[in-house]
């Protein structure tokens, strides 16, 4: 996988969250989100063995975060979605980079692009459902569906 | 400038610490094995951050978290059919030969998208080239291989566990399979001389060898000059002796040359593992070892072997090739010969020994084993200590530190008296500095001591 590639989705992720954060003039915390973004891609671009699970948890920080400066929700989800694609790409890249061979490498690579912009889609897709569509329910539906869920839950 | 070039300097070495200690991080959080549980306590917390603020974008933030964890707990699949098969059983190579190695593996279940094959290499093997870790799709009933080369010094080696993770969706959790493999790979010491050595034993077997015996009888150097027997070969008459006495003939007598039986001894003590190289003068007492035995078979004799001290084995006396493969193999410390304790030369069992037979020991440590040397002699063994010099091998690789030159003289010394003792036992002792070639000291030792 290009190394190049990776440095995509943390740019991305660095202008979504920088622009949401100056929108509400809060210089700091975009500042702070620039400097790790840079130490990232450098750590991209040069394999450092930096641990992947350091990187989603700034990303998921930085989201915290705006949502207590009351950064506009849409910033947030489209940062925390491209963050998401670069931490997978760049845990993706170590695994591939862990072995002497990869065979039918493309066919592999594909799936988990698949895989990947599949679960960021929906997610997204289901982030705006639910912050856009307002459903009341009463209690027996409530009950109903728990039930169904624990029904299946037992089946499996 | 200079001032400039030093803050640089310095801050390259911060740098570099900081990310050495990442990295060592990175280890201890493999993403393989952790990943989705650290994933599942980033989720536990954002919820729990959602309910105690009331805040329905923090349960938002969840959404992506929740996906991934769900779909990849449901995406494991079964991997109880994956066989692993080598191609030999046992790996025989000489020392500085490459191990050519194929594992194959089956997949007797479902088709697998993906798997990581990974083989753990024993330590003290190194990879020269191929492929020991593969990513790779496996379809149903259908196989894959790893191929590659490995080397290492002389000894034994389990080959040890292939690991298979199979990934969930986007490789968050693995299905994980280990399969052990009972696959050794023998590296056996390399002998560089095939010369046969003459030896002057007290003692021969019946069987015609190379080793003058001391008696009359067939042969090549002459022996001596007897009077005539009826039914000598009228060949042999000496003419000149004859001519002196009219009445009497007499013939020329030669050596008879006979095999004999040889034990060689090796002292492993004080050894704690079987990792050989250039720098251990145990390797190059092992390899003294092998150059005698190969040599001591190809003029025919018979040989046993007994290594004593940390690695314990026995191979009784025989000839042949199959005795030469049975005492390299010895000679590979094999780990499973490990003993508990640390056995002594006092332990050799004498009465399996061939009486008045010739004991070569071979021994870097000098001065232990005098009154067991002594008990042998005693009982008229043939003995003879083959001593490689591992304090001049020391004072090689140690010539800096002052205290360490101290010790090393005051070894010196005590070596030279243990040698002295040896003797005045009459024990014959070959100090051999490891740098020179072992094969024309003992050829030369072995053949001029004995006259």
């Amino acid at each position: 996988m290009n190394r190049h590639f990776l440095l995509l989705p943390i740019i991305l992720y660095t202008m979504f969250m920088v622009t949401g954060f100056l929108q509400v003039k809060q210089v700091t915390p975009s500042l702070l989100i620039t400097v790790f973004a840079i130490f990232w891609a450098i750590s991209a671009a040069r394999c450092w063995k930096i641990p992947a699970t350091l990187m989603l948890v700034v990303v998921f920080l930085s989201a915290i975060i705006g949502v207590q400066a009351q950064v506009d929700f849409g910033w947030i989800m489209a940062g925390l979605a491209a963050g998401i694609i670069g931490w997978d790409l760049e845990r993706f890249r170590r695994y591939l980079s862990s072995v002497d061979q990869i065979k039918s490498s493309e066919v592999i690579i594909k799936r988990h692009l698949i895989q990947l912009f599949g679960l960021v889609g929906i997610s997204t897709l289901i982030s705006v459902l639910s912050l856009h569509v307002t459903l009341q329910l009463n209690m027996y539906l409530v009950i109903f569906l728990i039930c169904a869920f624990l029904l299946i839950k037992i089946e499996r | 400038m200079l001032q400039k070039d030093l803050r640089k300097s310095n801050i390259f070495q911060i740098t570099e610490g900081f990310v050495r200690l990442f990295e060592g991080l990175a280890d201890r959080l493999h993403p393989e094995t952790n990943f989705g549980s650290f994933v599942s306590i980033l989720l536990y917390l954002i919820l729990i951050l959602a309910v105690t603020n009331r805040t329905g974008e923090y349960l938002v933030l969840s959404i992506p978290l929740l996906l991934l964890i769900y779909v990849s707990k449901n995406s494991i699949i079964d991997v109880s059919q994956l066989h692993v098969v080598n191609d030999q059983e046992i790996y025989r190579v000489l020392e500085g030969d490459p191990v050519k190695i194929k594992c194959l593996i089956e997949n007797l279940g479902p088709e697998i998208k993906e798997m990581k094959i990974t083989k753990h290499l024993p330590a003290g093997l190194n990879k020269l080239k191929g492929v020991s870790s593969l990513i790779t799709p496996l379809p149903s009933q259908d196989c894959c291989m790893l191929e590659y080369e490995l080397s290492g010094g002389c000894g034994s080696y389990k080959l040890g566990e292939i690991e298979i993770h199979i990934p969930g969706f986007l490789g968050l959790t693995f299905k994980r399979k280990t399969i052990t493999c009972d696959t050794k790979v023998l590296i056996l010491p390399r002998v560089a001389s095939k010369k046969g050595l003459v030896l002057r034993p007290h003692r021969v077997r019946p069987q015609t060898g190379n080793n003058p015996s001391r008696q009359g009888g067939d042969g090549i150097e002459l022996f001596g000059v007897r009077e005539y027997r009826p039914g000598d070969p009228l060949r042999y008459i000496n003419g000149r002796a004859s001519a002196r006495h009219p009445r009497s003939l007499f013939i020329q007598e030669f050596e008879r040359e006979r095999v004999t039986t040889v034990y060689l001894l090796v002292d492993t003590q004080g050894r704690t593992q079987p990792k050989l190289g250039e720098n251990d003068i145990l390797h190059h007492c092992l390899e003294a070892t092998s150059i005698l035995s190969e040599s001591l078979i190809n003029s025919g004799n018979r040989v046993g072997l007994y290594i004593f001290g940390k690695f314990h084995n026995w191979v009784f006396p025989g000839s042949g090739k199959l005795q030469k493969e049975k005492i390299l193999r010895a000679l590979a410390l094999e780990t499973g010969n490990v003993s508990t304790w640390n056995t002594k030369l006092a332990d050799l069992p004498t009465r399996f020994l061939t009486p008045r037979s010739l004991i070569i020991l071979l021994s870097p440590i000098m001065g232990t084993e005098l009154s067991m040397l002594n008990s042998l002699k005693g009982r008229r063994y043939q003995v003879l200590v083959i001593n490689p010099d591992e304090i001049d091998f020391q004072e090689k690789k140690h010539t800096t530190n002052k205290a360490i030159q101290l010790s090393l003289r005051t070894a010196h010394i005590e070596r030279k008296m243990a040698i002295r003792c040896l003797g005045e036992s009459s024990i014959p002792v070959l100090n051999w500095q490891v740098d020179s070639p072992f094969e024309l000291i003992a050829s030369r030792f072995l053949g001029t001591y004995w006259k």
